[in-house]
């Protein structure tokens, strides 16, 4: 599986949505139609500055029903690796990007009886899909939805106005919080639970599941993040015996990338396995969700989308 | 462009079996033996397309066979309309597979298939059954039964529709008419692990871990496929446990001079789709039988069976229902080894 599939793509719509999110519409160069996708996807989209590639992934926000439009929302990070900048000062309409095949590592539980979703901020995303397959699927669906004020509410209006019943919005400036003892409790059998949003209010919401008596097979969350700059490193290819240099803000698999060596990737956020990596020399930083503890303790493996090294060098088996 | 010469008048899988290979079919056919000797592995590949005229052109491939088998599907529907199981759960998935099947069928094979969609209003016509039907994608009522039902009678080989959760595979969909001798009610709804407990010896090589793990991570675009096979008495397609009082017998009735026109080898082509709209898995169970007559026509095939057959591990040859006239067989294929 090593082929990373990706189309060239056009913007053909750039909104800013909210003072920090921008929403992004593309559609393929080539004229065709994207491939159809399950609610909860996302893609990675490629971006290249002059010098070298940024790529993250990002969830779709768009219809599952309209292919010939990608649509995502991208909110900036002024602290991050420059990615989102780049999307929010560089991407506009008519700008060509590399956007990859939808994969899915936050996919809607089918059977359940009732999709209670939890988003804060931009943790909203995910779930515009999902909202999107529930009301074409006549399941039964509850959002609670956090927000700093109404401006800051991606979607906000947009989702209230369409589903009044169903979407309960929290507005932190107005001092409503959302209970997560009360938005979990008295719910009916065969309910599951989707979490997305801060690192905290996710952490939050799990632990008062658990407390509750949640089962852990009916509580999910959304786990990949992204990657964080580090210091800088050295990185030698025992096969093909060469040494590339990695930038504090630059990850691992894209040094990688930028000096030609692909690697198979999906999530670029820890989560879903596919860049695993060999590594026979060097202290790891391990950042993911997808190895084992004991794997990590073994030193020998490592995810280069989001993992580092910890001292100044690592030999990788490639 | 694909042509294929279907066979008329059609062909039986039953009672009198009138079932046959012409010589094109004979030489496409996909012997499933890299070595003289068989073991269970993560035998999987990436399904990507063939040379022309192998079985392998297209995506699905629909061959001399075709209306027989698919008079043969509507004769088991109708005698067990269990053969078909869903659970309510997977009505996107049935779409997704209602789509491929359509779209690679038009693609390939322009001269029998055709799809016109506006919007969600597509018309899908099938010449070789005479099928011309307009409906609203996505709206069950505007179909005669329920997607996967309506396409998977109009295409060769088993399918099952897996949903993806709990970092498992849910076998919650099937259209199965030519099982190897499992039972599709039975199964229904059953996790990965669960669905292959009666396979000996590879769960404790760890095989279905590895293939678990790898067919979780099948990708848009990036289908895969393996050979899977065992023996079957006369060319019967439906050898599954809900009739095995009409077939269980016949292993009892092979003699040195009718091994060559009775044993068949039963080949399954399986592959494995990602579902764009579902997030869920196709699971496809193409099934090819060859008479040891037509395959030991092949010099090369029919030392590498004698000696697969030879060496084969004593619980595989009782799991695949060999071991009653397995010395018969072995003793007949030695004439073409030495």
């Amino acid at each position: 599986m090593s082929t990373n599939f990706s189309h060239t793509a056009r913007v053909i719509r750039a909104d800013q949505v909210t003072p920090l999110i921008k929403h992004f519409s593309f559609e393929r160069v080539d004229g065709k139609p994207f491939s159809p996708f399950s609610a909860g996807s996302h893609v990675v989209i490629g971006m290249n500055n002059g010098t070298n590639t940024h790529k993250n992934p990002y969830s779709l926000v768009g219809s599952s029903n309209n292919f010939m439009e990608y649509e995502i929302a991208v909110r900036l990070d002024s602290t991050g690796r420059g990615g989102s900048l780049f999307m929010h000062n560089n991407i506009e309409l008519g700008s060509e990007i590399e956007i990859g095949n939808p994969y899915n590592l936050f996919p809607v539980y089918k059977p359940a009886k009732k999709h209670l979703m939890i988003a804060g901020g931009v943790g909203i995303t995910p779930f515009m899909t999902y909202i999107d397959e529930m009301n074409l699927m006549h399941s039964n669906f509850e959002l609670h939805y956090s927000v700093r004020d109404f401006e800051n509410g991606a979607f906000a209006k947009e989702l209230q106005d369409k589903y009044p019943n169903q979407v309960n919005l929290y507005i932190q400036a107005n001092g409503v919080m959302a209970n997560f003892n009360e938005i979990l409790d008295n719910q009916p059998l065969g309910t599951h639970v989707y979490v997305c949003g801060p690192q905290q209010m996710v952490a939050d919401a799990l632990r008062i599941a658990d407390e509750m008596g949640w089962p852990n097979s009916s509580v999910h969350s959304e786990e990949f993040k992204a990657p964080e700059p580090g210091n800088p490193f050295t990185v030698t290819l025992a096969k093909s015996d060469c040494k590339i240099n990695v930038r504090s803000r630059e990850s691992l698999l894209e040094a990688l990338e930028n000096a030609n060596i692909e690697i198979p990737y999906s999530c670029r956020g820890g989560a879903c396995g596919f860049c695993k990596t060999e590594v026979i020399d060097g202290e790891i930083t391990h950042r993911d969700y997808f190895l084992t503890d004991a794997e990590k303790a073994s030193g020998n493996c490592i995810m280069p989308c989001i993992s580092r090294a910890q001292g100044d060098h690592l030999t990788l088996n490639i | 462009m694909t042509n294929v010469a279907f066979k008329k008048p059609l062909e039986t899988y039953r009672e009198d079996f009138t079932y046959a290979n012409s010589e094109k079919a004979i030489k496409r056919f996909p012997f499933p033996y890299p070595e003289d000797q068989y073991m269970y592995s993560v035998n999987m590949e990436h399904h990507v397309r063939g040379e022309t005229g192998s079985i392998y052109e297209n995506t699905f491939d629909v061959d001399e066979h075709y209306l027989s088998e698919m008079e043969e599907r509507r004769i088991v529907l109708e005698k067990d309309p269990d053969r078909f199981v869903t659970l309510s759960h997977m009505d996107l998935h049935q779409w997704d597979v209602l789509e491929l099947l359509m779209e690679s069928f038009a693609q390939d094979y322009p001269k029998y298939f055709s799809l016109t969609k506006d919007g969600d209003h597509w018309v899908w016509e099938n010449h070789p059954l005479g099928i011309k039907h307009s409906f609203i994608f996505g709206d069950k009522s505007t179909l005669p039964c329920e997607p996967a039902e309506y396409i998977t009678r109009q295409a060769q080989g088993d399918f099952v529709l897996m949903d993806q959760r709990d970092n498992d595979l849910y076998a919650d969909t099937a259209m199965i008419t030519c099982a190897a001798d499992w039972s599709v009610p039975f199964d229904l709804g059953m996790s990965f692990m669960e669905w292959h407990g009666p396979v000996p010896l590879a769960h404790g090589m760890g095989v279905f871990e590895r293939a678990l793990k790898y067919l979780l991570m099948i990708r848009l675009g990036q289908p895969v496929r393996r050979l899977n096979w065992t023996l079957t008495i006369n060319s019967r397609m439906d050898t599954s446990p809900e009739v095995y009082h009409e077939w269980g017998h016949e292993r009892g009735s092979i003699t040195p001079e009718n091994v060559g026109e009775k044993i068949h080898l039963r080949v399954e082509v399986q592959t494995l789709f990602r579902l764009p709209r579902s997030n869920g898995m196709l699971f496809g169970i193409r099934t090819y039988l060859i008479s040891m007559e037509d395959l030991c026509k092949n010099p090369l095939w029919a030392q590498r069976m004698h000696r697969v057959v030879k060496s084969l591990h004593p619980e595989i040859m009782d799991y695949k229902g060999i071991t009653r006239y397995h010395k018969t067989l072995q003793d007949w294929l030695s004439q073409f080894d030495h």
